[in-house]
């Protein structure tokens, strides 16, 4: 009869959580042993360090054809040149201008065409400016003097085709 | 019938074996899991910055003679055995203990490879480990010389594990049904047949379905992207899933799908440039990008293409989609790739929103106005990520992108990307890596990472490892822009690289270099360093595999 007591069901249940009891610290032991012999490898997590203040090593490749650094930190190259027809030089430069800043770069030894291949602004020549952006191409003039205005976060980078009489 | 104490005895021993089965230092598929990170979570000697250094070979293999060799696809790794298939068109199971070779398939002479230039790939894909029906299994893609009339037509093979026994062969999955290439624009006898390939489609295995990818062959002419979803316990095709990359041609899946649990991840390959590249888009354009789908039925909960057609000139999306999951809930779920264009993009997995783009371009959507003048072409930015907590270790283009002719300047460079952090702090650290030959497209493999310690192999035949920042103090400092150094800019050159808004960061220390005994011919486009049981797995294009460890 259910609920009336039986010593045996009474000797099993005492068994069963036993067994239980056993299986329960049996399994933890396993965990642990396999927490133990198999962590987890190192994966760091916090914010990524800064800029060291002392005097660093340079650790990095110089690329080919290298720009070089002109004054208020336009950094420009020639890419290319050759001479042109009717006693002319065919020049392509590229420059690139820092950000957040007016560059005044002196007057272009020949007429252009100046070409942005990343960032925005604007340039100026002789009162008159024009705003730039990635792909747009705007010819210029030879004897005038450029202002170009980054107004991106990053450099400006400009590519001239510049046709020189000799 | 067993006795009651007999049964709690017998589940005592079940967890046990559960647990220990549980310990996996193991390398299952692809980039090591699903997600496809690349990251062995497992400290072993390989994580262990003080044992590196000295990680030498400790065994090679390769077939007998007789069999011509090229391992294209990457090891995997579990039960101390290396699981490899080869561009021969066998596959092959060795003791990654010793390097002596337990089996191969097909076992006959007659290899898994079709008579068609188009089907004579072999074994390129990588496996993936599975349970079929009770069985361990390896899973993987291959032509099938017997599909008639033996041109490459290719399917999956399911084999046992410990035996090699074949379990089952897939449906057709990818057809070749004609040789006629393309010479600049195509026959109509070209643009009737169909050259479909699997060969760089290593299969995903999830909840009892595996998906691969299907491709075409050097565009000639570019197929119809696919993804094929299998049932796991038969290799019959699933009746209710279907995704075709578009309405035409284009969108091949060049890559092995990625999960998060929940979707079902790739990239895929260009749209425009076949037949001369005249032809109008597609109505459905799914080419050049990065897809979600569902893994029921195969339609697309969304793509994110930052290239327009009218710039697709050919910046095949190859490297596959990794998913990076900050469990602090930092920055989300997110899928992370680079484009063959060397752009990288991480993008929330949930929406396909793009989160972040490297190196940035002020759009907000990531995307690139058509006109445009960067360089979206057939540069070689094919190589998955490594995904270490929140960082992405990738060869991607970097800055030098946004300076032209500088597309290539990223073949031999790895970044580390902070995925989590804004664009100021996106780049943790930056390495030349040392022993590639310069302008090679394929200059480095696909890393791998194990606690901060990155793995790449590199096309002189050289296997480096990294060091993270957080392990060992950088071996110098650069400026994330490359064209600002100190010969270009004088001894001011950080301050240079301030104004111009870029940031000067840390190159990690290189903490193994060993020349494996290939030399030139050792790398390849996606051989991976698989890295399992404290040991480095490598399959080279000159048909060796190699183990190395620290000695």
């Amino acid at each position: 009869m259910p609920g009336v007591g039986n010593p045996q069901g009474s000797w099993w249940r005492s068994r069963t959580l036993l067994l239980l009891l056993i299986l329960l610290v049996i399994a933890v032991i396993a965990w642990i042993t396999w927490r133990v012999s198999n962590p987890k490898a190192f994966v760091d997590r916090e914010p990524p360090a800064s800029e060291p203040e002392v005097e660093v090593q340079f650790a990095g490749s110089q690329p080919k054809n290298p720009f070089h650094l002109e004054e208020g930190n336009v950094l420009s190259r020639t890419v290319f040149s050759t001479p042109g027809p009717t006693n002319s030089q065919i020049e392509v430069r590229d420059f690139k201008f820092p950000p957040h800043v007016r560059t005044r770069l002196g007057a272009l030894p020949g007429p252009g065409v100046l070409e942005v291949y990343s960032g925005k602004g604007a340039v100026s020549q002789g009162g008159k400016t024009e705003e730039l952006a990635g792909g747009i191409a705007k010819s210029v003039p030879a004897g005038k003097a450029l202002e170009f205005e980054n107004r991106g976060d990053y450099s400006l980078v400009v590519r001239v085709y510049l046709v020189e009489g000799k | 019938m067993l006795r009651r104490s007999n049964r709690y005895a017998w589940l005592v021993f079940a967890a046990l074996l559960l647990l220990c089965a549980c310990a996996k230092k193991e390398w299952q598929t692809y980039r090591a899991n699903t997600a496809r990170t690349a990251d062995q979570s497992h400290a072993t000697a390989l994580s262990d910055p003080d044992k590196v250094p000295h990680l030498a070979v400790g065994w090679t293999w390769q077939p007998s003679a007789g069999e011509a060799a090229n391992f294209r696809a990457s090891p995997i790794v579990f039960d101390y055995t290396v699981f490899i298939g080869n561009a021969n068109g066998y596959f092959y199971a060795i003791n990654g203990n010793t390097g002596s070779q337990l089996w191969r398939f097909p076992v006959a002479s007659t290899p898994l490879v079709g008579s068609c230039g188009f089907g004579a790939y072999g074994i390129q894909s990588s496996a993936s480990r599975a349970d079929v029906g009770g069985q361990d299994a390896v899973i993987f893609g291959a032509p099938d010389p017997s599909i008639a009339p033996g041109l490459g037509s290719a399917r999956l093979y399911a084999l046992n594990a410990a035996t090699g026994a074949l379990i089952w062969k897939s449906d057709v999955v990818a057809q070749v049904t004609g040789c006629t290439g393309c010479a600049g624009v195509c026959s109509p006898a070209a643009l009737s047949q169909l050259h479909e390939r699997i060969a760089y489609s290593g299969p995903l295995v999830h909840d009892g379905v595996v998906y691969v990818g299907v491709h075409d062959s050097g565009d000639d002419p570019i197929q119809n992207g696919k993804i094929i979803a299998v049932e796991l316990s038969t290799g019959h095709v699933l009746p209710g899933f279907s995704f075709l990359a578009t309405t035409t041609r284009g969108g091949g899946v060049w890559n092995a799908p990625a999960t998060d649990g929940h979707g079902v991840f790739f990239t895929t390959g260009n749209t425009r440039t076949w037949n001369g590249g005249s032809q109008g888009p597609p109505a459905i354009n799914h080419g050049l990008s990065v897809v979600r789908i569902h893994p029921k039925t195969g339609t697309v909960d969304w793509t994110f293409q930052p290239v327009p057609y009218d710039l697709d000139d050919d910046p095949d999306w190859s490297a596959g989609a990794a998913v990076l999951h900050s469990d602090d809930d930092e920055c989300g779920k997110l899928i992370v790739s680079v484009q063959k264009d060397g752009w990288t993009y991480a993008l929330d997995a949930g929406t396909g929103q793009c989160k972040w783009q490297y190196p940035p371009t002020d759009e907000p959507s990531c995307t690139f106005p058509s006109g445009g003048v960067h360089d979206h072409g057939d540069t070689d930015y094919k190589q998955p990520g490594a995904i270490w907590g929140h960082v992405v270790i990738m060869k991607v283009g970097g800055w030098g992108l946004t300076t032209p002719g500088g597309f290539d300047s990223g073949y031999s460079r790895l970044h580390a990307l902070n995925a989590c952090a804004g664009d100021h702090h996106r780049v943790r650290w930056i390495l030349d890596v040392p022993d590639t030959a310069p302008g090679d497209g394929y200059a480095i493999g696909a890393p791998t990472v194990t606690g901060g310690i990155v793995y790449v192999t590199t096309n002189t035949g050289h296997l480096i490892a990294v060091a993270d920042t957080k392990l060992r103090p950088p071996a110098g400092h650069r400026c994330t822009d490359e064209f600002i150094n100190p010969t270009s800019s004088g001894p001011g050159w950080k301050a240079v690289c301030n104004a111009h808004g870029f940031k000067v960061v840390p190159s990690p220390t290189v903490l193994a270099d060993v020349a494996l005994p290939d030399g030139s011919v050792a790398a390849n486009l996606r051989n991976e360093p698989a890295l399992a049981y404290g040991k480095v797995y490598v399959g080279t294009s000159a048909g060796h595999v190699y183990a190395l460890w620290p000695h």
